[in-house]
């Protein structure tokens, strides 16, 4: 028989539930200021109920032989009050040695031999510790269970009772679990059952094989429900290389819901804009707009590097942004295949692998990626011939370019030719040869084939260097159909 | 023999929690579980990161946003890591003027303090054995019947606290706090700063050792000295390292610092306190403790003018203080449209959106945000103050934040009210939503009901943050939550002069 409201011994005055005092007193037994004795004799007796709030101020507290005396006594005939107790308490201290050597060995015992529904709560309790038996015993109930959970029919209500022990197998950290969880997720069955299972991927989610987890929920974002596949969209951009696999959702039929979800996670790399700089690495004020505006659209820093400068120094947030990406973009803004481009470009890139390393811990690096110099895209090419013909308006036209040197760079001027139709003028000295390609004396568009001023496109303007009937188009970025393009192109990197 | 080290201060000894930063990741990847429960329940405390016994594997990040105040960009970044929760993320304005986020895996830790740090938050030492995040005037700088702008202060106080240099081992927690307007009732703080004036100079009286517990509830009392402005983060110091040194590390519930002003006497730990204000080049003037706080807080809701001629702020009421991520960020949104992008939180856990130009108010006020955050809730849920609740925190005892959301609603529907009437809803007897300061407190408690142990309150009354301030005192030990809408309803009507609205009749 229990006793009713109040016991008292002459050491200890107890009090129950409900009692004013009685929150006073279990912080204190939960301290270690009470002793225990007096408690442990009441449990085990029968004289004290095994009140949840109780038990879990004595969780900490006892030895192995206090634990398997109360677990032999009455006072563990019934798991509710104990499980309870577990869930509020055991989770801060199932990796404390002591808790562990005190309850695991007896709790493993007293499981197997209680009936069914006691020993499913008495798993739930004893699955707060990480163990291989613990998981074992939670791997088959949790294999039993989904094979009910697949039947037609199955509700939610057939499996509410096991749906904690989905995440507790998640977090018990078993790599050999991750088929069962994941496929508890994905199966169709309960939502509820699906979701627990997901939960319990979610708590040890660095120890699942990327081979299977990655195409899993990758599956689970275009899930029917968006609750199931958002969770499983937020992992996958937890997940190393996780933009990698966010971006093969793009094209995937995706909830509405869950696609902008997508479009949140989806995270730009910051860029570095290569530039011709000018004298001592002075870096006009064009490209600086250009990078400004553009960090506004990508959501991500974008930085200008001057080709005659040092790299430009990278705060804490183009890291964490880089890190985020999982990637850092070179972007070379230079038109023409020369020196530049095929020799002090390599060594700029392998600058930033190497600032990288040195930014950021081992094996969280960004990777350093690099795309062709803008003047070999065809969307380019193609641009700037409609913007010259548009510019020029009939009139006879002449592109002035960086002189170059060597075979390629050569072919690739001969290459531009053929698509604008009009050979190249190189800048040195330009004067004898423009004037063989244009007549002085009728009207014609000079075209400095450059993003940003420069000295030599500058002294074109320069009184009586071009005849006063030519017009000279201003610096290509300028021109608000070219800034436009280079906007929305490198907007759409990723 | 010097007595033994209780486990706590053996686990704070041992290792200071901040060392754990550069680990993040590693500790992440080998799975919470794995830590031991100093690591895991104390030290990950320093960094801000707040393992929840109640939902285990997701955690809780306290941020420290001095004087309450955040640009719509941090909001955003916080509103991102609340977002990548899903369902199980939220966040809490908190009586602190500081914000929690909830639902984190330890996973996220790591890129969330970096983020974090790249728009200038932080986490550090916002939670245990730490000075707390420190509180001041919300209309700070732009407050009207502002004495002082206490945002510099307050950011002062706390850049000399978390240096290198300052304790990183209290005995216990510390809350600061900084006032600036006739409205800044502070005295539920360790140390509090109230603007005083001394030989018409106007600088700040020190008040000390006030503090809410499951044993002991005091206001803070005037130590009899006397700062300017720029002294405050030196005192506050000296302080602090007083209590590291002489602060009781043997029974945390007597750890507090009035305990140790009672250990002392005020007149020796006064003295004690400018020795070591002294050492570090200080010396504060004596003073009678007068101060011209002179009322209860202001809520700030609503449209307020501010000092600057042509703007207003806009006072939003969030309902016990409870966020999402959509809604953080549509608050960040709205700031950004419509103010400078710059927002304040409150004590009472409401949100104001700043400089708000005339011509501009219009349009904010017709923001559908409005709809849920309202800048004129009814006189209850204006001030109704509430601690996170068992969903959350496993001392509480009844579901805090849901219980007074749909008790005030109710009760708003049932009763017309003169004028607001603040109540303050905690889930258990360490009284973290300061039941005491209510005019209705309300602490979480278990009674009997119909043979039955149910879920229940005790009701506090009388609470005063005014020019008399007072601490609510006890008026029921136990109210079933079934029965609290009409046991407060007749106390308001009998009260505070509410009346029944015809139609609840």
């Amino acid at each position: 028989m229990r006793l009713p409201v109040r016991v008292e011994t002459a050491a200890t005055r107890w009090t129950v539930e409900g009692d004013p005092e009685h929150w006073a007193q279990l912080q204190a037994l939960r301290r270690g200021r009470l002793p225990l004795q007096p408690w442990l004799e009441g449990l085990s007796s029968g004289a004290l109920q095994p009140e949840p709030e109780l038990l879990a101020a004595l969780w900490a507290q006892l030895k192995r032989p206090e634990v398997e005396r109360l677990l032999a006594s009455g006072a563990a005939a019934d798991a509710g009050p104990w499980l309870v107790a577990a869930r509020q308490e055991l989770p801060a201290l199932v990796a404390t040695p002591a808790v562990v050597e005190a309850w695991l060995e007896p709790l493993l015992e007293h499981q197997v031999q209680c009936p069914a529904r006691q020993a499913r709560q008495w798993l739930e309790v004893l699955a707060a510790f990480q163990d291989p038996r613990v998981a074992q015993r939670l791997r088959r109930v949790v294999l039993e269970a989904s094979r009910l959970a697949i039947e037609p029919g199955a509700s939610d209500g057939d499996l509410q009772e096991l749906l904690p022990l989905l995440p507790l197998l998640g977090r018990q950290r078993q790599r050999q679990d991750a088929p069962l969880l994941l496929g508890c997720a994905l199966d169709p069955g309960p939502l509820a059952w699906r979701r627990a299972a997901l939960e319990g991927v979610a708590l040890g989610l660095s120890t699942w094989p990327l081979p299977l987890l990655v195409p899993a929920l990758q599956r689970l974002a275009e899930d029917l429900s968006s609750a199931l596949a958002a969770e499983a969209l937020d992992l996958l951009a937890r997940l190393p290389q996780g933009q990698r696999a966010l971006r093969a959702l793009r094209t995937r039929p995706l909830d509405p819901a869950v696609a902008e979800r997508l479009q949140r996670r989806l995270q730009n790399s910051p860029l570095v804009l290569v530039v011709h700089g000018r004298q001592g690495g002075v870096i006009p004020a064009l490209y600086c707009d250009l990078a400004q505006q553009l960090s506004r659209r990508r959501g991500a820093p974008v930085l200008v590097q001057a080709l005659t400068a040092e790299a430009p120094a990278a705060d804490a947030a183009f890291w964490l942004a880089a890190q985020r990406a999982g990637s850092i973009t070179v972007v070379p803004l230079l038109l023409l295949p020369g020196e530049h481009v095929r020799r002090d470009l390599p060594a700029l890139v392998a600058g930033w692998r190497a600032a990288t390393a040195g930014a950021l811990p081992e094996g969280a690096g960004p990777s350093v990626g690099w795309r062709p110099f803008l003047g070999s895209w065809p969307a380019w090419q193609s641009l700037l011939g409609d913007v010259v013909r548009e510019a020029a308006a009939g009139r006879p036209f002449a592109w002035l370019h960086h002189p170059l040197q060597g075979q390629l760079a050569q072919r690739f001027l001969h290459h531009l030719a053929r698509v604008w139709g009009q050979e190249g003028v190189p800048a040195v000295e330009p004067g004898p040869a423009l004037r063989l390609a244009l007549d002085p004396e009728g009207p014609a568009l000079l075209v400095p084939y450059g993003l940003a001023p420069s000295r030599t496109a500058e002294s074109l303007n320069m009184e009586g260097v071009v005849p006063p009937s030519w017009e000279v188009l201003p610096p290509l970025l300028e021109l608000p159909s070219v800034r436009t393009f280079l906007l929305d192109r490198l907007e759409a990197l990723p | 023999m010097a007595p033994a080290l209780s486990k706590i201060e053996q686990a704070k000894a041992e290792r200071c929690g901040l060392e754990l930063e550069p680990q993040l990741a590693q500790l992440a990847a080998q799975g919470w579980d794995t830590l031991d429960e100093a690591t895991l329940t104390i030290r990950l405390k320093w960094l801000g990161i707040f393992f929840r016994p109640v939902t285990p594997g997701r955690f809780m990040v306290r941020l420290r946003l001095p004087n309450g105040v955040i640009h719509a960009d941090q909001l955003e970044v916080l509103a991102d890591a609340v977002d990548r929760c899903g369902e199980w993320g939220s966040a809490d304005i908190t009586t602190r003027q500081n914000i929690q986020l909830r639902g984190l895996l330890l996973e996220d830790m790591a890129p969330l303090l970096s983020a974090m740090q790249a728009v200038g938050l932080t986490s550090r030492q916002s939670g245990h054995d730490n000075p707390r995040n420190i509180t001041g005037n919300p209309f700070a700088g732009i407050d009207p019947e502002e004495l002082v702008d206490t945002r510099p202060l307050v950011d002062a106080i706390q850049a000399r606290l978390l240096a290198d240099d300052a304790p990183r081992n209290l005995p216990r927690k510390f809350n600061i706090a900084v006032g600036g307007a006739p409205d800044s009732f502070l005295l539920h703080n360790d140390l509090a700063f109230l603007p005083a004036d001394r030989d018409g100079e106007l600088g700040f009286t020190v008040m000390v050792g006030g503090f809410f517990s499951a044993q002991r509830n005091e206001l803070a009392i005037p130590l009899g000295l006397w700062l300017r402005g720029d002294q405050l983060p030196g005192f506050s110091l000296a302080v602090l390292r007083h209590f590291e040194r002489c602060g009781n590390r043997q029974a945390r519930n007597k750890s507090r610092l009035m305990y140790l002003v009672d250990e002392l006497g005020l007149e020796a730990y006064r003295e004690a306190v400018l020795a070591e204000f002294s050492g570090l080049g200080g010396l504060a003037d004596p003073h009678d403790g007068q101060h011209r706080v002179t009322r209860a807080p202001r809520s700030g809701l609503g449209v307020q003018p501010q000092r600057q001629a042509g703007l207003h702020w806009v006072g939003l009421s969030v309902p016990v203080g409870r966020l999402d991520a959509e809604a953080m960020a549509e608050l960040a949104a709205v700031a950004r449209r419509h103010g400078s992008g710059e927002l304040r939180l409150t004590e009472a856990q409401n949100v104001l959106i700043v400089n708000v130009p005339e011509e501009g108010l219009q349009a904010l006020l017709a923001e559908p945000l409005l709809q849920r955050f309202s800048p004129t809730p009814g006189p209850l849920m204006a001030e109704a103050v509430s601690c996170t609740g068992n969903r959350y925190c496993s001392f509480a005892l009844i579901p805090t934040k849901t219980t007074a959301q749909a008790v005030v609603e109710e009760l708003e529907r049932r009763l017309e009210l003169p004028h607001a009437v603040r109540t303050h809803w905690t889930g258990c007897p360490n009284a973290c939503g300061q039941p005491y300061m209510g005019e209705i407190g309300l602490m979480g408690a278990k009674a009997r009901h119909d043979g039955q142990m149910v879920e229940a309150v005790k009701i506090f009354l009388g609470g005063d943050m005014g020019v008399d301030p007072k601490l609510a005192e006890l008026h029921d030990k136990g109210v079933p939550l079934v029965q609290l809408v009409p046991v407060l309803e007749n106390l308001l009507i009998e009260r505070y002069g509410a009346r029944r609205r015809p139609a609840a009749s």
